[in-house]
């Protein structure tokens, strides 16, 4: 660090400790320890749980993400708790101004490396992990990052219909039927086609890390590979009107024959109403009115 | 960091520097500039915007063409009343008598923008292309208004002046002299007009043309 | 000192209440409202005693009364008078009778003493940030239990909708409008702003502009939050019109106090006073006027077609006639981004600029500091997608915004450098103004940081709309800017008023605010991982116990508010202890005025020399205070 003329602050230069040395020190100790109670102790219960391979990825990410900002935090936090007791004026009744130092070049030329290769670094891993599969978020109607699913099993379609203030489901594999109530099977590529008829309301799936928007009349496209069976908490993510805090559910993940079973009763069961139904389209307009109050 | 404090205190206060007012409308105007291109380019982005989704393939509902001829009246007579109004302002003598020419016909343009709206044969309902049609000339026409009055207060002052002399005595707190000061309005509302006409020039073609 | 004041003898109390004053703006800005319902009225075919009995029902009605409201207000506070005089042709001119004028009454009215709109623009904002905040205390206690028990859902997202719109709109001006308006012209040696008129215009207009809002309580609300989303707000009752009004009106306001800061800091430097001797708060000021004036525009566009919408029924916002719900989206976030940093850099400015004086070093990395804000204003243009990231937008772009993104962190690091850098082997004293910034590093840290979370497209997707985001932004607000704006009260105040603020009150307001903050947003990361969504009236009964504990640290952190406000009135009103001209012996040209400060600030325009921040340079005696010369600038 600089050091400016000796005398300059009215302390003695030859007592002055090495600060910076100290100060890196107890960085090291605070980021390794931190790092390590992080990755391994609060890693593994990080939201959203791994009730599906893209949840579990985004475990993955958060656990990435807090090991990361550990070091960056306790270097500040470090720094700020030295500085404030060793530089702290001892005789607040007496005006004695510090050294004149102005700058740095060379901690500044290191702090932009670093912090560039730190930004360039989560971006990039935040790209890599976001187009391996698409993370459980809703990707529009053309999606580009989808997980690869077996040719033997094509990705089920379920297209959520968010209304004011409830989900409904459509199933394009199974004659179209609509239900209000979601069961998805076990260990499969679930393609969501998530809109909406009326204003913009957002599914989230929290078990299973799936967050889309419902916006109308645009398809938005979201994956997610199930695991086990499971109980799914589902709500409606984005402000829709007065109900908004009411528009939530429970959803299921089922064994595959259980599912099986669940959606030939739910086409019988709504079979005359399927028939009303207007055919299965990626977006649907409800008639317009007016607007206003 | 101040100025000598030796200096006995003085019974009156020292005008500030010449120019900074000057300066200041200069800067002013082309700021404003940069905010109302901003306000423009809302309505630029929904049309482009609009366009591109085509939502419920109904960018357009039904017959819904505005007529070219009052469109380009409109434009024509804005860019010729901006071109005027430049010009004038660069030539002192001519400059109240190009102002008024182009008060005129700025205010023809905004009336015929208003005339239009009686004889469209579609509403704002009928699609994207109708409601950014509405929106912007509307918007348009109401921001025209306002620099009607401008171009009105630049003439008044010049007519005013002529009539009583220029170089009156400089009220407290203002160090530059009359003329200056008014001349950099003049100058600040004509570029600014003429700023105006280029974006009625450009919404004409994205409007009518494209 | 003198000035140019004579004495006159005062007119008697009913003369001095008549003119262009508050109360002639009130009553015809009511007469104006009155008149625009009634036209609206007669426009769409309805008569004005309909009105009375379904009030709300006609959008037009509505909106026509709150502009013939609102311009009507503005010329009974005198606004129209100098416009006039400008039709008839009298030359331009800035002297104003109102600026000569001693006592109380001018602040109530037309004022272009800059010094006067500061003041205005303080209380002001302040009113606006207590029911701000009160709104909040509602919202907490509402969310004390997982379901309904004291407002009903209506009831409760509007109290949502209004914390969130007052306080982003109103605080949006909250640093520039009373500090920036109060320090800017003596930091630059300038007696005034640029547009002194329009300095005073921005001030009423936000005044009535938060009149409008509170208005939505008699139109039923409304549902929207401070984002207002579109179709919802087609949808919503006429309170929507009172949220288009507010914001509308809070984006001209915002749009010419951008433009008049940063003209005035452009053109009206006193020699000397060179780019790079520009004390770091106006640069920072400068960067946030520059966003300001260029993103308040789109947000007027984007709610003047939501406005159009509900009016003339044009189809801007409706998916199934041409529309789309994604426009709003994008014109909002546009302005909507550049908004939180306009809201973030006058914290920034603030901080580095009181650091020197508490560390008793020059700032450190000035170079740095200025190209960090002005990174920061130039990348919050393009980084507004990441509010949409699971919204099915543009899902290709989103590793540019991504990376966009957390390159603002960048930009915001170099404040942060600077600010360790000006701390390191400093002599740091601490006082109020002093806690209260190093409160901010502490709160911008986490708020940072957990903002890497919301930028990361895989984590984004279960923090998206989740408490997490709300605690998110609160640290950033809540924690950068409001604590900031302590900051400058504590550490101006003294000279702006004349009279010291307590430290020890102070000190306790510190304390209960910064561990009552911490105490209510901290759980709130924990319950939006859990998974709660924003804006909920109900909420899933295992998040209970964290809820009460964030309601209870709120209600505590709105007692710490009120010792603050305590303070305020003990000190500056009861106790009235006159300031020292330089209490914080700070080098800042500002504190070399007198206190009180004359009208015309100081006598001569100043010169500056090289150093804006010349601590430990000139070697002080130890032991002597070092005492601003008495009679300001001279």
């Amino acid at each position: 660090m600089d050091h400016p003329a000796a005398g300059s602050t009215g302390m003695p230069e030859v007592n002055e400790p090495n600060h910076f040395l100290r100060i890196v020190l107890w960085w090291l100790v605070v980021s390794v320890i931190g790092t390590a109670l992080v990755v391994f102790v609060l890693g593994p219960g990080l939201p959203p749980g791994n009730g599906s391979v893209e949840a579990s990825g985004q475990v993955t990410d958060n656990t990435v993400l807090l090991a990361l900002s550990v070091p960056v935090a306790a270097a500040v936090l470090v720094y700020l708790t030295y500085a404030l007791i060793v530089f702290r004026e001892r005789e607040p009744e007496v005006y004695v101004d510090g050294p004149p130092i102005r700058g740095n070049a060379s901690i500044q030329l290191w702090w932009l490396v670093t912090t560039t290769v730190i930004v360039l670094f989560l971006a990039g891993y935040g790209s890599i992990r976001l187009l391996a599969d698409g993370s459980g978020g809703g990707q529009g109607p053309n999606p580009i990052a989808a997980p690869a699913a077996s040719s033997s099993d094509p990705p089920l379609q379920v297209q959520v219909i968010a209304q004011q203030w409830q989900f409904n489901y459509r199933f394009p594999g199974y004659g179209g039927v609509e239900v209000p109530d979601l069961e998805l099977p076990a260990n499969t590529l679930v393609e969501f086609h998530v809109t909406s008829l009326d204003v913009i309301h957002s599914f989230w799936a929290y078990q299973l890390g799936v967050k889309a928007d419902a916006n109308p009349g645009v398809d938005n496209v979201a994956y997610v590979t199930t695991k086990g069976p499971l109980s799914v908490n589902i709500r409606c993510a984005e402000l829709c009107g007065v109900w908004h805090g009411y528009m939530f559910e429970t959803a299921h993940v089922v064994s595959k024959a259980d599912f099986a079973t669940w959606i030939r009763a739910q086409e019988t069961r709504f079979a005359p109403a399927t028939k009303t139904l207007p055919p299965y389209s990626k977006t649907y307009f409800p008639p317009p009115e007016r607007r206003g109050g | 960091m101040e100025a000598s404090a030796s200096a006995p205190l003085a019974r009156h206060i020292e005008p500030e520097p010449p120019g900074w007012q000057l300066r200041a409308v200069w800067v002013a105007v082309r700021l404003w500039i940069g905010s109302a291109s901003f306000f423009f380019l809302s309505f630029l982005f929904a049309y482009f915007y609009l366009r591109s989704i085509d939502s419920n393939n109904s960018w357009k509902i039904g017959q819904v063409n505005p007529s070219i001829g009052l469109g380009l009246a409109i434009a024509a007579l804005l860019a010729l009343s901006a071109i005027v109004f430049r010009l004038g302002a660069m030539r002192p003598s001519d400059t109240l008598g190009a102002g008024l020419a182009a008060f005129v016909m700025a205010f023809v343009a905004i009336v015929l923008q208003f005339v239009e709206y009686t004889q469209l044969s579609f509403g704002a309902s009928q699609g994207g292309y109708a409601s950014v049609f509405f929106g912007w000339t509307a918007t348009y026409a109401v921001f025209g208004v306002g620099c009607l009055y401008w171009i009105e207060t630049q003439l008044a002052s010049l007519w005013r002046a002529r009539r009583e002399g220029l170089n009156r005595p400089v009220r407290e707190g203002v160090p530059t002299s009359d003329i200056a000061l008014m001349r950099a309005g003049i100058d600040a509302c004509s570029f600014f007009w003429a700023y105006y006409a280029t974006v009625g020039v450009i919404s004409f073609i994205i409007l009518y043309l494209v | 000192m003198s000035t140019i004041a004579v004495p006159v003898a005062r007119p008697p109390l009913w003369r001095r209440l008549v003119g262009f004053n508050l109360l002639a703006g009130i009553a015809l800005g009511i007469i104006g409202y009155v008149i625009g319902q009634w036209i609206g009225g007669r426009f769409t075919g309805v008569n004005i005693a309909y009105y009375s009995k379904t009030a709300g029902q006609n959008d037009i009605a509505i909106m026509l009364g709150y502009f013939f409201g609102v311009v009507g207000f503005l010329i009974g506070m005198g606004f129209a008078n100098y416009p006039i005089q400008r039709m008839l042709g009298y030359p331009p001119t800035l002297a104003e009778h109102e600026a000569e004028e001693e006592g109380v009454g001018r602040y109530f009215r037309l004022c272009t003493d800059h010094k006067v709109v500061a003041i205005q623009y303080l209380v002001g904002i302040g009113v606006f940030f207590f029911i701000g905040g009160l709104n909040a205390m509602l919202i907490r206690t509402e969310l004390l239990q997982p379901n309904t028990h004291v407002f009903g859902a209506n009831q409760y997202l509007t109290l949502v909708g209004m914390h969130g719109t007052m306080m982003m709109g109103m605080m949006t001006s909250g640093i520039l409008g009373p500090f920036a308006n109060w320090v800017v012209p003596p930091m630059i040696g300038a007696r005034r702003m640029a547009f002194p008129r329009i300095e005073s215009f921005t001030f009423w207009l936000l005044m009535a502009a938060g009149v409008v809002l509170i208005t939505t309580i008699f139109f039923g609300g409304f549902q929207t939050g401070w984002t207002g989303y579109q179709p919802l707000g087609d949808q919503n009752t006429a309170g929507y019109d009172a949220y288009i009004g507010f914001f509308a009106l809070v984006g001209v306001s915002m749009t010419l106090l951008g433009l008049n800061l940063a003209v005035t800091i452009i053109s009206m430097r006193a020699p000397g006073m060179t780019w790079t001797r520009l004390p770091i708060f106006v640069w920072s000021v400068l960067a946030t006027a520059a966003l300001m004036f260029l993103a308040a525009p789109m947000l007027i566009a984007a709610l003047l077609m939501g406005a159009m919408d509900r009016t003339i029924q044009t189809a801007f916002y409706v998916a199934g006639q041409g529309g789309s719900s994604y426009l709003f989206q994008n014109l909002f976030w546009v302005f909507g981004h550049p908004e939180v940093y306009i809201v973030a850099l006058p914290g920034f400015g603030i901080v580095l600029e009181l650091l020197p004086v508490f560390a008793r070093k020059p700032l450190w990395g000035y170079r740095l500091a200025v190209s960090g804000m002005l990174g920061v204003g130039l990348l919050s243009f393009f980084v507004w997608q990441h509010h949409l990231f699971v919204s099915g937008i543009n899902a290709d772009l989103r590793p540019f915004y991504m990376l966009s993104t957390e390159l603002i962190s960048l930009p915001t690091g170099f404040t942060f450098l600077c600010f360790m850098g000006t701390l390191w082997r400093g002599r740091i004293r601490f006082t109020v103004p002093m806690l209260f910034c190093l409160a901010w590093a502490f709160n911008f840290l986490f708020g940072g940081i957990s903002g890497v979370f919301l930028s990361d497209v895989p984590s984004d997707v279960t923090t998206h709309g989740s408490f997490f985001s709300m605690a998110h932004f609160h640290y950033t607000i809540m924690g950068g800017l409001v604590f900031t704006f302590f900051a400058a009260i504590y550490y101006w105040v003294p000279k702006m008023t004349g009279f010291n603020l307590s430290e020890r009150l102070g000190k306790v307001h510190f304390w209960t605010m910064f561990l009552a903050f911490n105490s209510t947003f901290a759980p709130l990361f924990a319950l939006g991982f859990m998974g709660m969504p924003r804006r909920v009236v109900t909420y899933n009964p295992s998040f209970q116990a964290l809820n009460d504990w964030a309601s209870v640290s709120a209600f505590i952190l709105g007692i710490s508010m009120l010792i603050f406000l305590y303070n305020v009135v003990w000190s500056l009103l009861i106790k009235r202890e006159p300031a020292e001209a330089n209490p914080w012996h700070s080098k800042s040209p500002e504190w070399q005025l007198a206190t009180p400060v004359p009208v015309y600030d100081f006598e001569r325009t100043p010169v500056f020399d090289p150093d804006p921040y010349p601590y430990g340079v000139e070697p002080v005696p130890v032991g002597r205070p070092v005492v601003a010369p008495a009679g300001g600038q001279a």
